[in-house]
């Protein structure tokens, strides 16, 4: 290796762990400005070194910081939490980057595109940056152009395409490229066209080293191949594989013409669908209604109406489907991170990411990453064990952090695991009553599992002092509220001694909610189906008094059972036959003991806004078909 | 033997500099992480020539170039950042005494090191032998101090003999064609100050320089010249009474377009080594106008670019000016004209605007 | 030089580099209705194609090299091919 690259490799991996120690003391101790200093002087240094090589979007984003922390210094800026993110970020993208330097030798290719990201985050907020951009088989507006004047050079070849532009700054003579003759090198060349990226002016305000060309073509020689030739010019030039996935040419063609479109408007399509299903569901009774009255009208509108249905569910899945995006992206920063804190912490871990591959609607890829960070630095700080004491308990000193995405039919569990110490029941039931979070004999009543799930609670913080890693110990619930407002819920699993296990488990869709319409007295309300574990209908005598409730048997386990009728402030109604909606309270079951059940509907879930908001248990409103709007219940809180 | 003292507070840029530097046999090279530090070794060392990176942290290389001008004056060569920022800073520095620059190695340059590495070590050998007047930069301060933000040109007399050449002014003017590297800026600012908003004729500059810094240049000029100053990005009409720099990282050529004259930018010319180009700006105009319509000025910088070309002007019928050794920080280019026979008239600094006046008085 | 007038018709000769571009539009602004001439041409730069493509001269003989004859000269032909996009 290149002597001096091997220099700054050092040198770098000493300046990033130096600017990243004093920034977590500033965090500790907000303006301090020893500390200031010696990150400044660290990213300054680290600033300098990265101009030597061709790392620029480092070198981008270094500048920034160094200004920021100059700012600081002058006492111009102030320091607060979201700063110091913003810079830590950066250290972490450039200590990303120098190991690409020594592995590859070069940036990823998306160096600019993330450098620019993180600029942003300089100038404004964190949500000026906008959301990641889709990295999906989108395929630019001009390969599709081209494909449409190339038809014929398309049809004709035999292998894979890959598709070329390239629209040189209008300064590039200055810098000595031809674009023509690069272009020239690009092997197997099947089409070229040279245009002008503007109208020609007049001849005699002709600027001639002024350059207004665009040239775009195929060529029928591998990726690498055309990317080789056109790297050197950067992102002037952009290239796309056009893969052929069937022998049948025009289906390879067909492929490929799809295009980028605006996230919003994929936003409203979804809405419109959603809104159409409700539709669809108004007319099953109106159908209903008309074979009653009809009999000959009857079974041609059902036949109609079950047409309309398979459209409509096609329609839906097809919208869902464009939503989909891979949830890999969305937690790429886990692992330096968790090398990061790790680190911090003295412990040394081996972390896998299984899955990274499953799709899922963006809406909940958008939202995984901050709970499952909160996750992995609670794992790190609290799970595992420092090497001593894992190799006196005689385990490897490397921990084992697991992170896997899995599919189980509409649902998305991700699962967190660590080999470390695991959570003590005994001792969160302690600290529970001490934070005063349940009474001493609540505490006594709970199974060692429904203990362990008191972590989620708010004010709930395991660790005697707040930890430099995992915070201040409103973590857990926040994870919490954060999986729950996305449709989702968490469990934990542990055994002391062998480790923990978080899982989250998360609707893929976040568009249509499948409900369960149930009465209680004289009031409809709407229960999400993914809330409820089963549905049955038992005698009273089944019931039997527990403390000062209810409960029953089922499936060979005591269900706590309450009645929803006295949940929303009415009184109960005597019944032989008792119909139940089981609900997961955590790991624990609950019945719930409702008047009748209704009908199921597909329909979007609004959030509450208002009064309702304040309302505990309601997770928001449903438009039913006849116009009805009824409450959606959260059961869990609604009992908690 | 040449004693260098790089001052840099990256360590990886310390090396790299010593070991360019430590490959040449006449280099004695000392190094210092920081301005303080500089200061502390400036006369144990004794350098005849320091190296400066304007940005570090505690004394920067402003406050430290303007102790070293102080306490030890010493050529000094800035290592600058090709940035609109860093232009501004080491035009300062110039102004405040530092020689010349060189870039600060960036990109991809550690591939281009070995390319690099001959331009530095020229430019940093030439810059321990230019001359440095203590007094320049007291007068420079004095003139800063007492003008304000806009200075007031001086009316420039010439001293002593007027034309010793048979050349007059043409009926419709003359264009001016300025070359100059080393030392240009404070030469530049010295001669086209003292021109006032009278003067006739357009003025080309060719003054090497990177692009990022031609344009901070035109901008400094603009403010202290009576005379507008600007940067020619794109292909301008050349109008009488206007300065045009050309724009670094290529060279400055004169056009024409119908019965226009027309100045641009054209990508750097690979046979020629320092841009923009002073001998490609008179060879072009050369193309275009009338020798005896020409006047070239070449002035302090290191190399002999302009000579060959305003030797042939000369010749042809066009009148040259050299700047004279004595005022020259590094009497390369200039030299070279006078060397070649190509110097119709030889004169410091101080009265080449007077000449041009001179020369362009009608009568 | 690789740009030259003779007999009225403009030479492109040889490898044509990028200051030939200034050269070329010289002679077509000099005299309009000028002809160029590509059948000694190796290569031409960019800038200089972008001067036949902005000012459309009529050529007066093709060049030899392939990849001139297959992509630049259907820019060139005023006869053949309108102004815009050049089919391919």
């Amino acid at each position: 290796m290149d002597e001096l690259l091997a220099q700054f490799l050092i040198e770098a991996r000493e300046l990033v762990p130096e600017a990243l120690a004093a920034l977590e003391g500033l965090r500790q101790e907000p303006g301090d400005a020893g500390r200031i200093d010696a990150a400044f002087r660290a990213i300054h240094t680290l600033k300098g070194s990265v101009a030597l090589f061709d790392m620029a979007p480092a070198g981008r984003i270094l500048h920034a910081a160094e200004d920021l922390l100059e700012g600081a210094r002058a006492n111009r800026v102030r320091l607060d939490l979201a700063p110091i993110a913003t810079l830590v970020a950066c250290l972490d993208r450039v200590d990303a980057w120098v190991d690409a330097m020594e592995t590859e030798g070069r940036l990823p290719h998306d160096a600019g595109t993330v450098a620019a990201r993180l600029l942003l985050r300089f100038g404004g907020s964190e949500e000026d940056a906008g959301p990641e951009p889709i990295t999906s088989q989108a395929v630019p507006d001009w390969v599709t152009a081209i494909l449409d004047r190339e038809a014929a050079s398309v049809k004709g070849a035999a292998g894979d395409l890959v598709a070329f532009r390239y629209t040189p700054d209008a300064a590039c003579f200055f810098r000595g490229d031809d674009p023509l003759a690069l272009v020239a090198a690009i092997p197997e060349t099947l089409a070229l066209a040279i245009r002008p990226r503007d109208p020609w002016p007049e001849a005699d305000v002709l600027d001639p080293f002024h350059c207004n060309l665009v040239l775009e073509g195929l060529s029928a020689a591998p990726m690498t191949a055309v990317q080789a030739v056109l790297r050197v010019v950067g992102e002037q030039a952009a290239v796309f594989a056009m893969p052929r996935q069937m022998d049948e040419v025009g289906v390879a063609y067909d492929a490929v013409r799809t295009f980028r479109i605006d996230e919003r408007r994929i936003d409203s399509l979804v809405d419109h669908v959603g809104e159409l299903v409700v539709i669809g569901n108004s007319l099953a009774s109106i159908v209903a209604n008309a074979a009653q009255s009809d009999t000959g009208l009857g079974p041609r509108l059902r036949a109609f109406q079950t047409e309309l249905d398979r459209g409509i569910l096609a329609m839906q899945r097809s919208v869902i489907a464009v939503r989909l995006v891979p949830v890999g992206p969305a937690v790429r920063r886990l692992p330096r991170l968790v090398r990061d804190i790790a680190d911090t912490l003295g412990k040394d871990v081996a972390f896998v990411i299984e899955g990274e591959a499953i799709e899922v609607d963006k809406a909940i890829a958008d939202i995984l990453f901050e709970p499952l960070l909160h996750l992995v630095r609670n794992a790190l700080d609290h799970g595992i064990e420092a090497p001593e004491r894992r190799i006196a308990a005689g385990k490897p000193a490397q921990g084992r952090l697991r992170l896997r995405f899995a599919r189980s039919g509409e649902q998305l569990h991700v699962s967190l695991k660590d080999d470390g110490a695991g959570i003590d029941p005994a001792r969160i039931r302690a600290i529970a009553v001490e934070r005063g979070i349940v009474t001493g004999e609540g505490s006594a009543l709970l199974d060692d599992r429904s203990a362990t799930h008191l972590i989620f609670s708010p004010g709930f913080s395991t660790c005697d002092q707040v930890s430099d890693v995992s915070g201040r110990g409103v973590g857990m619930d926040a994870v919490r509220r954060a999986v729950e407002a996305a449709g989702g819920r968490i469990e934990v699993e542990s055994a002391i001694g062998a480790g923990s296990t978080m899982l989250l488990v998360l609707p893929l869709s976040a568009i249509t909610t499948r409900l369960l319409v149930v009465a209680a007295g004289e009031d409809r309300y709407a229960i999400p189906f993914d809330r409820i574990a089963e549905t049955a209908t038992v005698s009273a005598e089944q019931i039997v008094p527990v403390g000062g409730g209810e409960a029953l048997v089922l499936r060979d386990a005591t269900v706590p059972l309450l009645h929803l009728s006295e949940l929303v402030g009415r009184g109960r109604a005597p019944s032989e036959r008792v119909r139940l909606v089981v609900t997961h309270m955590n790991t624990e079951r609950i019945a719930l003991a409702i008047d009748a059940f209704g009908e199921r509907v597909d329909s979007m879930v609004r959030p509450v806004s208002g009064l309702l908001a304040t309302v505990p248990g309601i997770a928001g409103t449903t438009l039913m078909s006849n116009g009805e709007v009824l409450l959606v219940l959260d059961p869990e809180r609604l009992i908690g | 033997m040449t004693r260098l003292l790089i001052v840099d507070d990256s360590p990886l840029m310390r090396r790299l500099l010593s070991d360019i530097f430590g490959q040449q046999e006449d280099f004695v090279v000392a190094t210092a992480r920081s301005g303080e530090e500089a200061i502390a070794v400036l006369t144990e060392f004794a350098p005849d020539v320091v190296t400066l990176d304007i940005h570090m942290p505690g004394m920067d290389g402003l406050q430290c170039l303007d102790r070293i001008m102080l306490e030890r004056p010493t050529p000094v060569v800035m290592v600058s950042a090709l940035t609109a920022e860093g232009a501004e800073e080491t035009l300062e520095a110039m102004s405040l005494g530092a020689v010349d620059f060189v870039p600060k190695p960036g990109g991809a340059i550690s591939l281009e090191i070995d390319a690099l590495a001959p331009l530095l070590v020229e430019k940093v050998r030439a810059a321990a032998r230019a001359r440095l007047s203590r007094t320049a930069r007291l007068a420079e301060r004095v003139r800063l101090q007492s003008a304000g933000t806009r200075r007031r040109p001086k009316p420039a007399r010439t001293r002593g003999r007027v034309m010793p050449v048979e050349w007059a002014a043409p009926e419709d003017g003359a264009i001016v064609l300025i070359g100059t590297s080393t030392g240009g800026p404070p030469a530049l600012d010295a001669v086209l100050t003292a021109l006032p908003a009278t003067f006739p004729w357009p003025i080309l500059v060719a003054q090497h320089m990177p692009a990022s810094f031609t344009g901070q240049l035109a901008r400094r000029l603009d403010r202290a010249c009576a005379l507008a100053v600007g940067e020619v990005a794109k292909p301008t009409p050349i109008e009488p009474g206007h300065i045009y720099i050309g724009r670094g990282d290529a060279d400055l050529i004169v056009t024409r377009r119908g019965a226009r004259l027309v100045a641009m930018p054209a990508p750097e010319d690979p046979d020629r080594l320092w841009h923009p180009s002073a001998d490609r700006l008179v060879e072009s105009a050369l193309g275009v106008v009338a020798p005896e319509r020409l006047v070239g000025v070449l002035m302090t910088g290191m190399g002999d670019d302009g000579a060959e070309l305003m030797t042939e002007l000369h010749a042809r019928g066009g009148l040259t000016i050299a700047e004279a050794e004595e005022s020259a920080v590094v009497w390369g280019m200039p030299g070279a004209l006078v060397e070649r026979g190509g110097a119709a008239m030889i004169l410091p600094r101080d009265r080449i605007a007077g000449a041009l006046l001179e020369l362009a008085r009608p009568r | 030089m690789s740009v030259r007038v003779a007999d009225g018709i403009i030479l492109l000769e040889g490898r044509c580099r990028i200051e030939e571009a200034e050269t070329l539009l010289g002679y077509l602004l000099e005299v309009p209705g000028r002809r160029v001439d590509l059948s000694a041409c190796e290569t031409l730069h960019s800038a200089v194609v972008q001067i036949m493509m902005a000012t459309r001269p009529v050529m007066a003989s093709k060049p030899v090299d392939p990849f001139l004859c297959a992509y630049v000269v259907p820019l060139l032909e005023t006869e053949r091919s309108p102004s815009g996009p050049v089919p391919l």
